[in-house]
């Protein structure tokens, strides 16, 4: 069954008529255009497609399209400034080297979005914890933590 | 003013940002115009004669494009694998299938729903055959052949056999001797197996897909697909993940371009997250037995050891890890006579690999050694390894000459940062401490495709653009090379443009394998730069009237040495002009041979031995040690561990920031296959139980410890700079680290990989602890 639905995705409104079995993660990428949300397992094992509903991380292979009706959404791509620049979040993995592969990275950084958004400076436990649902096979996580705290530090005005 | 070296620098990865932006385009993210989508379809026994393929009802549907089986479309006589003697995959079989998931037909449809619909509709008639899960079975006399044509299910052996081990043993005062076991676990890479095949009119077969040796991949697709080499190109893409999984060819890209020829339109094959556990790559179980002699005072005598190694239903790159223990520890541990047999055994399983934490077992079965050893005969277990340690100079039983060896530096740091002596024993309750050394070589002999050639063109507004063969996996090899064009030329790291992995365009290369991208490529980048700045040199030394000798190139102008700071000077942009004007543009090239004088690893099973396994095998080699300080809970048998303190011997550390990333990498990984990651099969149906993240778990942040990096190497003269492989020998003795402080926490003694709560449970039982 088709369905019109109305998906504010970082800002921009997409009306759009979408099967009821699509998932948010295929229409983003496929209806949308949006490929920095990554799949991985594509049955919540792993926080790679994570992004943002309604400022809350989600996993967008585990929700239908037509459950985020109305939602507003924020992708990995939503993130940046004009021109590309580098949200503090995404800077601050640069410069920690946690990006690797960088195919968990979109997913990662949006969750750290979501912590810092409610959470000005968490401490490594908080960070350990928000990111626990993702899955980093180059990293060994150490980094990416560390880009967690240095975000922090640079949101907060301190870097 | 002269600027700082690039060398030892803290340098982000330049490919980082438009990872970070969700820009990077990975195989996945990208749809050709007028793309097919495809299905495979996979064999619901583990090993079947294939009958009959009945595809009518498929190609009938409306939107299938294109059916292909292996009776109908293989080209006959191309088979995969990596050496001469270990060719035995049809890449799309038509006679049997050898594991559970095996590829048997695929439909190329105009969309996913329709190519699984169709998938559906192709009946297969299987003859189901008896199979083999494990090596003991696969050995037993009278035992189902995986492959008819190797007897005793044996793919390859490999001996090695120098001075006289009976003899030595014999005349030792201390002999020891174990069994130790590692499962076969999973690469677990972040991102689905994607190709794309789009089949031109004039014959060329493009490809996006992942590979870690695009030329390799390259030749095995010609040899199979029966296209001429050069009308195969794979293009360079990002990739999720490598770790020794995607390097071979699969059938998966073999299938793409078998639709897409039959099509002419491009074909996308994209693997779910359980198709990629059971039909890519594992890392092959492992039986090593080991037996050490040694004098009273401690020197090692001999070593004979025995491994049988499991690579699943083909030989792939298993063959490979046949000899790449010896490799790793004929060169640890000083020995005098030495002994290593190696069998690789084929089951009815999921096909085996490399993988960056492969040989651990051997370093493992050392350090366990060690301890018990230095027990036995009253040594200080830390001074038995310093006294055998390998050192610089040094030359191996095979007769490799170790270049550099920071081994017992290693050991000494890590003893000393970690507070060893202090802790060893007295922990307390159930706490441990425990060390490992570990040592990787810095690329091995691959044959022809053994060196790399590096080529910079220089543009007319003074920057370049630097063409190697090789690719990056997200270890940093792209900031690697840039580092180090601009390193030679004075320039701006944004001023180095890069092309890689692009079979087309760079010349031939190793690939991101055997760790040679530091040592062979890097080295042919580095002869590319200084090439490329002697003809920018002659052609200012023309503008400035002197011979290129007196000229100095700093930053992006050119003066005349004597007199900097005053005389006339030309710039970068001038000088790269005049050289196009003259119609001679400014280029670089740049070509690496590693200094191996190996030819023959002698596999062949009608060649068991031979005394042509002499020679220099590796460029260079790494070393390092870690140690671990760990707590098990003996209620649930589940360990913890809280640090970790690892020393890396990789001679000059080009950049600090992206080595210590890919330290905290291997340490992760050794982490997951040391203490819970392995691979279960269906004893009845020869399923694969661990298909996903649920079923087979892999370290989360949360499982991390603290770890404290450092570095003790010297330059070595093989490597550009005195630079070495960094990533992963240095963490190699882990799970011997692990072993031996489970050992000083609880007492008891471990010998087989991973350590999972169920073994630690049943060992502490045994002992009468709990």
């Amino acid at each position: 069954m088709k369905h019109d639905i109305v998906l504010k995705i970082n800002n921009e409104t997409h009306r759009i008529t979408v099967d009821s079995r699509r998932t948010l993660l295929e229409v983003i990428r496929e209806e949308i255009g949006l490929t920095g949300t990554k799949e991985m397992c594509n049955k919540g094992d792993c926080g790679s497609c994570t992004v943002l509903l309604d400022g809350r991380p989600v996993l967008s292979c585990m929700m239908l399209a037509v459950e985020a009706d109305g939602k507003e959404i924020l992708t990995i791509e939503g993130l940046a400034g004009e021109k590309n620049s580098l949200h503090p979040i995404q800077q601050a993995f640069v410069e920690s080297g946690a990006i690797q592969c960088g195919y968990c990275t979109p997913g990662f950084i949006m969750s750290a979005k979501a912590l810092l958004d409610k959470n000005k400076d968490p401490n490594v436990d908080e960070i350990k914890n928000a990111i626990s649902n993702h899955i980093c096979r180059c990293t060994g996580y150490v980094q990416i933590i560390e880009a967690i705290g240095r975000a922090a530090k640079i949101l907060g005005g301190v870097e | 003013m002269k600027r700082e070296s690039l060398i030892g620098k803290d340098i982000p990865r330049i490919d980082s940002p438009e990872k970070a932006l969700g820009r990077a385009k990975f195989a996945a993210d990208i749809v050709l115009p007028g793309m097919l989508y495809a299905k495979v379809v996979r064999s619901p026994y583990a090993h079947a004669r294939i009958l009959n393929i009945d595809t009518s009802k498929a190609a009938s549907l409306p939107g299938v494009k294109a059916v292909v089986t292996g009776i109908e479309d293989t080209p006959r006589g191309g088979l995969f694998g990596i050496v001469s003697y270990t060719k035995d995959q049809v890449l799309l079989p038509y006679d049997k299938v050898r594991y559970y998931g095996e590829e048997v037909a695929a439909v190329a449809a105009i969309d996913e729903d329709t190519a699984e619909e169709a998938a559906e509709l192709i009946k297969v008639d299987y003859e189901p055959l008896p199979f083999v899960l494990n090596v003991e079975d696969a050995l037993k006399e009278g035992a189902p052949l995986v492959h008819e044509d190797k007897p005793g299910n044996i793919a390859a052996r490999y001996l090695v056999n120098e001075g006289n081990v009976e003899e030595a043993f014999i005349n030792s005062d201390y002999v020891w001797e174990k069994t130790f076991t590692c499962e076969v676990a999973s690469h677990a890479l972040p991102e689905p197996y994607t190709a794309i095949a789009s089949y031109e009119p004039s014959g060329k077969m493009n490809l996006w897909m992942q590979t870690q040796c695009p030329f390799q991949t390259r030749q095995a697709l010609s040899n199979t697909l029966k296209l001429p080499l050069s009308d195969i190109r794979i293009h360079s893409i990002p990739m999720g993940g490598g770790h020794g999984g995607r390097s071979d060819t699969f059938p998966a890209a073999f299938i793409a371009c078998l639709l897409s020829k039959k099509t002419g339109r491009p074909v996308q094959v994209k693997l779910s997250r359980e198709e990629i556990e059971d039909c890519m790559r594992d890392k092959a179980s492992k039986i090593w037995h080991i037996k050490v002699g040694f004098k009273k005072d401690g020197t090692i005598t001999a070593r004979d050891i025995k491994m049988t190694l499991e690579c699943g239903a083909y030989a792939s790159s298993s063959i490979v890890e046949l000899w790449v223990p010896l490799l790793i520890d004929e060169v640890l541990w000083r020995t005098e006579s030495y002994r290593y047999f190696g069998e690789l055994v084929y089951t009815n399983k999921t096909i085996s690999s490399m993988m960056r934490t492969r040989a651990h077992v051997g370093p493992m079965s050392m350090e366990v050694c060690f301890e018990q050893a230095g027990e036995a005969l009253g040594i200080d277990p830390v001074e038995l390894r310093l006294k055998n340690a390998l050192q610089t100079g040094e030359v191996s039983p095979t007769k490799s000459t170790i270049t550099s060896s920071g081994l017992k530096d290693s050991i000494k740091i890590a003893v000393e940062k970690s507070g060893y002596r202090e802790k060893k024993g007295r922990l307390g309750a159930r706490r441990g401490i425990g060390l490992g050394s570990g040592n990787m070589q810095s690329m091995f002999y691959m044959g022809f495709r053994s060196g790399s050639t590096a080529f910079i063109k220089f543009n007319d507004d003074g920057s370049c653009t630097l063409f190697t063969g090789n690719c990056d996996l997200g270890q940093g090899n792209q900031t690697l090379f840039t580092q180090i064009v601009a390193e030679e030329l004075g320039i701006d790291m944004k001023d180095v443009k890069l092309c890689y992995g692009d079979t087309e365009l760079c010349y031939q290369d190793p690939g991101t394998y055997s760790m040679s991208a530091t040592v062979v490529s890097g080295s042919a980048v580095r002869k590319a730069a200084l090439d490329a700045k002697r003809r920018l040199l002659e052609v200012a030394g023309d503008l400035l009237d002197v011979s290129w000798e007196e000229v100095e190139m700093e930053g992006k102008e050119f003066s005349v040495r004597y007199r900097r700071g005053k005389g006339k000077t030309v710039s970068l942009k001038e000088v790269c002009r005049t050289a196009f004007k003259r119609g001679k543009p400014i280029f670089g090239f740049g070509d690496h041979r590693a200094r191996v004088d190996y030819s023959d690893f002698n596999m062949d099973l009608n060649i068991p031995y031979s005394e042509r396994t002499y020679g220099q095998k590796v460029a260079a080699y790494s070393y390092g040690t870690t140690v671990v300080e760990l707590e098990v809970d003996c209620e649930t048998g589940k360990i913890k561990i809280d640090r970790i303190w690892a020393v890396n011997d990789c001679g000059t550390v080009i950049n600090p920031l992206l080595v210590k990333g890919n330290m905290h990498g291997q340490l992760n990984f050794m982490i997951g296959h040391g203490l819970y990651e392995m691979n279960r099969w269906d004893i009845r149906t020869g399923r694969k139980l661990t298909s996903d993240f649920r079923s087979y778990k892999v370290p989360t942040a949360n499982e991390i410890p603290d770890i404290e990096t450092y570095f003790v190497g010297k330059p070595d003269p093989n490597g550009p700079y005195g630079a070495k492989e960094g990533s992963l020998g240095f963490g190699c003795g882990l799970h011997g680290a692990i072993a031996n402080a489970i050992h000083d926490a609880t007492g008891v003694w471990l010998y087989d990989v991973p350590f999972t709560p169920e073994r630690v449970l049943k060992a502490l039982e045994e002992r009468g602890i709990k």
